[in-house]
C-alpha cells in the first residue's frame, strides 16, 4: 500500500496481580503502513486491547511496559514525554474508539463540547487564520468555527439534526449513536492512524453493520491506517487488508486477508476459522456441531512453556514444547511462528 | 422540578405537625408538676397557679396544644419567657441573626478549603502532600467542633492574645463583628474541613478511573483540564448533598460554640433558657431550629436533584 | 415412641445446619478482619479501638492513680514523672480520669448503639412486614420526626428537661440515633417481602416470618455494623459535648466531657486539662472512623480487590 507508518518492535507489557505478573504482551513485532487497515485478532484475553492501549501509552496503573519500541514517523512513541503524547500524537495523529460506547462519553457534558474539546486541545494553541481576511481569529470567531467543524462531523457521522443534537447530553443517545459521537471525536482531528478496540462488540448487530459501513467509508474517504481489533473473524474478514492472529500474547501469524483466509497456516488460525458457523457444513461426520478448540485459554501467570498454544495443538511436536517458534515468512506477505510450517 | 419540589413539601407537613407537638409536649416532660419545677422550692401556691395559667397547664392537653399551635400559625406568637415577659419569637429573632451568619461562614470557610485540599490530594495521589493532606483530613474531621473552640481558644486567645474572647463584636463595627467571627467559625469548621477533603479525594480517584475519563486522556486531553473540569463536575455531586445536609447540622453545632464563645445566637439562647428553666423560650428555640434544619435538609435534596435530574423520576 | 425419635432427629437437623451457618458467618468475619488488618488505617482502627476497650474494662489495674482523690495543694502542675499527664483543678491525676473517662466513653456508647439497633430494627421490620399501612405510616412519622431536629438539640433539649444523668443520655441517645435503623431494616424488609411471598404462597403461614428474619439479618448486617461504628463515635462525641456543658455525667464521674469543662473554665490557669482531653476525645473518634471507613473498603468487593493486589 504505502510505506511504513507504525512499527512495532519486541514489544513486552507485564501486568501485575494478586496472583503475581502477567506477561500479556510477549516480544511483539507488528508493522502498520499508511492507509492500511491491519486487523488484530484474537480471544478474549490473549493481549491484543493491552497492544492497542500500549501505543498511546493508556495502560492502567497495573501495567508496565517492559521493553520495545514503538516508532512512527522516526520518533520512538515510548520516549515521548506525556506533554508530547498529548498534544501531539493522541486525538491528533493517532485516534482511538474504544469498546464500550454506554461509558465513553462524560455524562455531565453536552455532546458537543466534548467533541470540541478535541479541537481545542489539538489546534487551540496555535492562532487560527481566517481564510479571506488572513487576519488572526478573536476566540468568539474561533469557538464558532470549531462549533460548526463539530456540527458538521457529526452529520457527517449519519446523526441526523447535528445542530440540535450538539446541545444534547449523552444519555439522550442510544449506544449506536453514542459510538458515532466517539468516530466524529476521531476523526475531526484527521489522524493518520485509527485503532479501533472493538467497536462494535457492545451493539446489536444490526447497528453493528451500520457502523462497520460507517468507519469502511470514513477510512476510504480519510486514508487513515487502523489498527483494527477485533474477535470476529467475520469483521476483519470485511474490513481489513491484513491481518495479525494473537494467541496468549504473541503474533503466530501474520499476512493480507485474503492470504490468510485461503491458506491458514497456523494450526490456531486454522481451528480458528473451523469454528466458524459456516464451516459446520464441511464437517465430515454428519453430525451437526460447532466446532470448538479442544483444551483452555493458557494461564497467563504461569504460561505453557514452549510455544505457547501446544497443549492444544493437534501437531504438537516435541521440540514445540521447548522453544517458542518467531514469526518466519513461509510465503511472500504470509508469515508463522510455528515449528511445523517452518520444517516444509 | 416543580413536582418533584411538591412532592418533598407535602411529605413535610405531618411531620412538623409532630415537631410541633413534640416541642409543645415538652413542658409536660419534666419531673413532676412542671410549674413547681420551674419556679423552685421557693414557690408560693399562688404563684404556681398563676404560672400554670400562663401556661395553659390547668387545661386539658388538646385544647392547650390547639391554643397553642393555632397561635403559632395565625401569629406567629410563640409564647412570652416566663421570667422577663418578653414575646419569645422577638428573643428568638433577636438572636438568630447571629447563628445564620456563623453557620454560612463556617459552611464557606469549610467548602473553599475542603475543596482545595481534595482536589489536591488526588491530583497528586500516592505523594507525600497526598499523605499529609489525608492525614490532616482524618485527624480534622476527628476534631468535634468544642474541642476544636477549646484548643482554639488555648492557643489563639490565651497563648498568643491575638483575638477577643467573648461575645460578637460591637454593634455596627464591621471590623470587630468579623474579628470575633473567625474563631467559631473555625471551631465550626474545622471537622468539615476534613470531611469533605476526604470525601472528594475519594469520589475524583473513583472518577479517575472511569472510562470516560480514559476516554478523554485517549484523545490527548491535558491532565489539568481533566482533573479540574472533568471529574469535578461529577466528583462535585456528593459534595454538594453534603452542603445542605451540612449547613442543617451547623445550625445544631453552633450550639457549643456560641456558648464557649459567648455568641448571643439561637444556640445560646436556648442553653440559657434551659439553665433558667425557662421552658417557652425552649420551645420556641427548638421549634426554630427543627424548621431551619429541615429547610436545609430540603434544599440540599432540591439541589442534588437538579445536578442530578434522573433523581427526580426514582 | 416413634415420634420422639423423629423429633429427635430433627432437631439434630437444625442444630447442624444452624451450627454449618455459624461456621459460614464465623469464617466470614475472619475474611473481613483479615482485609482490615492488611489495610493501614484499618490496623490504626482497630488499635485505637482497642486500647480504648481496654483502659475501659481494665481501668482500675491501668490507672496509676485514683482518680476522684483531691489533692488541692498539687493543682494545675504540670506533667511530671509522678503525675504523666499532670493534676487538674482539684489536684486529681489527669492520666487516670482519662482512662476512667473511657469507661463511660464506652459504656453510654455501647449501650445507647444497642437499644438504637435492636429497637430500631424491630420498628423497621414490623413497618415492612404485613402489619398494613397504618402502622408502617405511623412508624414513619415518629421516625421523621425524630429527623427533623438536628441531633446534638434534641437530645440536649430532652437531657436538659428528663433531668442529667447517665441513664437518660444513653435513652436518648438511643433515641435519636434509631430512625436510621428502622429506615434500613425497613427498606429491606420490603424488598425481602417482594420475594419471600412467592415461596409463602407454597409453604406453611407459621414458615414466613422465620424465612423472612433468615434472610433479613444477613442482608443488614454490613451497612447496620457500618451505621453502628459511626454511631458509636458520635455517641462519645456527644456524651462529651453534654457533660461538657454540665448536662451529661455528673461530677465528680470521670468523663472526657467534664475534664474539658474543666480545661475551660479554669483555660487560664492551665493548658493540660484541654489538651489531654482533647486527644482523647479526638483520637477516640480517629478509631471509629478508621475502622468504619477500613470496614466499608472491606465489605465492597471491587474495591478490597484492588487493595488485595496492591495497586
Amino acid at each position: 500500500m504505502g510505506k511504513e507508518l507504525l512499527s512495532i518492535k519486541n514489544l513486552i507489557v507485564e501486568y501485575l496481580t494478586i496472583r503475581g505478573k502477567v506477561r500479556v504482551v510477549n516480544k511483539v513485532n507488528l508493522t502498520i503502513n499508511e492507509g492500511e487497515v491491519l486487523c488484530l485478532v484474537g480471544e478474549s484475553g490473549c493481549g491484543k486491547s493491552t497492544l492497542g492501549l500500549s501505543i498511546l501509552q493508556l495502560l492502567p496503573k497495573s501495567g508496565k511496559i517492559i521493553n520495545g519500541q514503538i516508532i512512527m514517523k522516526g520518533q520512538n512513541l515510548l520516549e515521548l514525554p506525556e506533554k508530547t503524547m498529548n498534544e501531539k500524537i493522541r486525538g491528533k495523529e493517532i485516534a482511538m474508539i474504544a469498546q464500550d460506547p454506554q461509558r465513553s462519553l462524560n455524562p455531565v457534558f453536552k455532546v458537543g463540547d466534548q467533541i470540541i474539546d478535541v479541537l481545542r486541545f489539538h489546534e487551540g494553541n496555535r492562532d487560527q487564520r481566517d481564510r479571506s481576511t488572513k487576519n488572526i481569529l478573536q476566540p468568539s470567531r474561533r469557538k464558532a468555527l470549531w462549533k460548526q467543524k463539530a456540527i458538521n462531523m457529526l452529520d457527517k457521522m449519519g446523526i441526523a439534526d447535528a445542530g440540535d443534537r450538539i446541545r444534547e447530553y449523552p444519555y439522550q443517545f442510544s449506544g449506536g449513536m453514542k459510538q458515532r459521537v466517539v468516530a466524529a471525536m476521531a476523526f475531526i482531528s484527521n489522524p493518520s492512524m485509527l485503532i479501533a478496540d472493538e467497536p462494535t462488540t457492545a451493539l446489536d448487530v444490526t447497528i453493528q453493520a451500520q457502523i462497520i459501513n460507517l468507519l469502511k467509508d470514513l477510512i476510504k474517504e480519510y486514508k487513515t491506517a487502523v489498527l483494527y481489533i477485533t474477535h470476529d473473524l467475520g469483521v476483519a474478514w470485511e474490513i481489513s487488508d491484513q491481518i495479525a492472529v494473537m494467541y496468549a500474547g504473541s503474533i503466530v501469524e501474520s499476512a493480507n486477508t485474503e492470504s490468510l483466509f485461503k491458506k491458514r497456516e497456523h494450526p490456531y488460525t486454522e481451528a480458528l476459522l473451523g469454528c466458524l458457523p459456516g464451516n459446520m457444513m464441511r464437517n465430515k461426520t454428519q453430525k451437526k456441531h460447532l466446532n470448538t478448540i479442544p483444551g483452555q485459554v493458557p494461564n497467563l501467570i504461569k504460561p505453557p512453556s514452549g510455544c505457547r498454544f501446544h497443549p492444544r495443538c493437534p501437531y504438537s511436536m516435541r521440540i514445540c514444547k521447548e522453544q517458542q517458534p518467531i514469526l518466519r515468512e513461509v510465503s511472500p506477505g504470509h508469515s508463522v511462528a510455528c515449528f511445523k510450517k517452518e520444517s516444509r | 422540578m416543580l413536582r418533584y419540589f411538591v412532592k418533598r413539601i407535602v411529605w413535610l407537613i405531618p411531620a412538623l405537625l409532630g415537631v410541633l407537638f413534640l416541642a409543645f409536649f415538652l413542658i409536660y416532660l419534666l419531673p413532676g408538676d412542671p410549674a413547681s419545677t420551674m419556679l423552685g422550692p421557693r414557690a408560693t401556691p399562688e404563684l404556681i397557679k398563676a404560672l400554670q395559667a400562663r401556661l395553659g397547664l390547668d387545661k386539658p392537653v388538646w385544647v392547650s396544644f390547639g391554643k397553642y399551635a393555632w397561635g403559632i400559625i395565625t401569629r406567629g406568637d410563640l409564647g412570652e419567657s416566663v421570667w422577663s415577659y418578653q414575646p419569645v419569637s422577638s428573643l428568638l429573632m433577636q438572636a438568630l441573626p447571629y447563628t445564620i451568619i456563623l453557620a454560612v461562614s463556617s459552611m464557606i470557610i469549610a467548602i473553599t478549603i475542603g475543596i482545595i485540599l481534595g482536589i489536591l490530594a488526588s491530583a497528586h495521589e500516592g505523594s507525600v502532600l497526598d499523605l499529609i493532606i489525608t492525614g490532616f483530613s482524618l485527624i480534622a474531621n476527628s476534631i468535634p467542633n468544642f474541642v476544636a473552640a477549646c484548643l482554639l481558644l488555648l492557643f489563639f486567645v490565651v497563648f498568643l492574645k491575638l483575638f477577643p474572647v467573648m461575645g460578637a463584636g460591637e454593634k455596627g463595627n464591621i471590623l470587630s463583628q468579623l474579628h470575633h467571627l473567625i474563631l467559631p467559625s473555625f471551631s465550626l469548621a474545622i471537622s468539615w474541613i476534613g470531611y469533605i477533603a476526604y470525601l472528594l479525594r475519594s469520589t475524583m480517584l473513583e472518577v479517575f478511573g472511569s472510562d470516560y475519563i480514559a476516554t478523554a486522556k485517549s484523545f490527548g486531553i491535558p491532565m489539568r483540564y481533566i482533573a479540574y473540569k472533568y471529574t469535578l463536575k461529577n466528583a462535585i455531586k456528593p459534595v454538594v448533598a453534603i452542603i445542605g445536609l451540612g449547613l442543617g447540622n451547623l445550625f445544631g453545632g453552633a450550639v457549643f460554640v456560641e456558648v464557649i464563645f459567648n455568641r448571643p445566637g439561637l444556640g445560646k439562647t436556648i442553653v440559657d433558657a434551659i439553665s433558667a428553666r425557662d421552658i417557652p423560650v425552649v420551645q420556641g428555640g427548638i421549634l426554630l431550629i427543627a424548621i431551619l434544619y429541615v429547610l436545609a435538609n430540603l434544599v440540599a435534596d432540591l439541589s442534588y436533584a437538579y445536578f442530578d435530574p434522573r433523581i427526580q423520576y426514582e | 415412641m416413634v415420634d420422639n425419635k423423629k423429633r429427635n432427629k430433627h432437631l439434630l437437623q437444625i442444630l447442624n445446619s444452624f451450627k454449618k451457618k455459624m461456621h459460614r458467618q464465623l469464617k466470614n468475619i475472619v475474611r473481613i478482619f483479615s482485609i482490615i488488618l492488611k489495610d493501614r488505617k484499618g490496623i490504626l482502627g482497630v488499635t485505637i479501638i482497642g486500647i480504648i476497650l481496654c483502659c475501659a474494662i481494665f481501668s482500675p489495674w491501668i490507672a496509676p492513680c485514683n482518680p476522684y482523690e483531691l489533692n488541692i495543694i498539687n493543682r494545675f502542675a504540670a506533667p511530671s514523672l509522678k503525675h504523666l499527664l499532670g493534676t487538674d483543678n482539684l489536684g486529681r491525676d489527669i492520666l487516670s480520669r482519662i482512662i476512667y473517662g473511657a469507661r463511660i466513653a464506652m459504656i453510654v456508647s455501647i449501650g445507647g448503639v444497642s437499644i438504637a439497633v435492636v429497637v430500631g430494627v424491630i420498628l423497621g421490620t414490623i413497618a415492612g412486614y404485613n402489619v398494613g399501612r397504618v402502622i408502617d405510616n405511623g412508624i414513619l412519622w415518629i421516625v421523621d420526626v425524630i429527623r427533623a431536629f438536628p441531633q446534638i438539640i434534641l437530645i440536649l433539649v430532652l437531657v436538659a428537661v428528663l433531668g442529667p444523668s447517665t441513664l437518660n443520655m444513653i435513652m436518648v441517645l438511643a433515641l435519636t440515633a434509631m430512625p436510621r435503623y428502622t429506615r434500613v431494616a425497613r427498606a429491606e424488609t420490603l424488598s425481602i417481602k417482594e420475594e419471600e411471598y412467592i415461596f409463602a404462597a407454597k409453604s406453611l403461614g407459621a414458615k414466613n416470618k422465620r424465612i423472612i428474619l433468615k434472610h433479613i439479618i444477613p442482608n443488614i448486617l454490613p451497612p447496620i455494623i457500618i451505621l453502628a461504628g459511626m454511631d458509636m463515635a458520635v455517641m462519645i462525641m456527644i456524651e462529651a459535648g453534654l457533660s461538657f456543658l454540665g448536662l451529661g455525667v455528673r461530677p465528680p464521674t470521670a468523663s472526657w466531657g467534664i475534664i474539658l469543662r474543666d480545661g475551660y473554665r479554669y483555660i487560664r490557669l492551665s493548658p493540660w486539662m484541654i489538651i489531654w482531653s482533647s486527644i482523647a476525645i479526638a483520637m477516640a473518634m480517629l478509631g471509629y472512623s478508621l475502622f468504619a471507613e477500613s470496614l466499608r473498603i472491606a465489605l465492597n468487593p471491587k474495591e478490597s480487590i484492588e487493595k488485595q493486589a496492591g495497586v
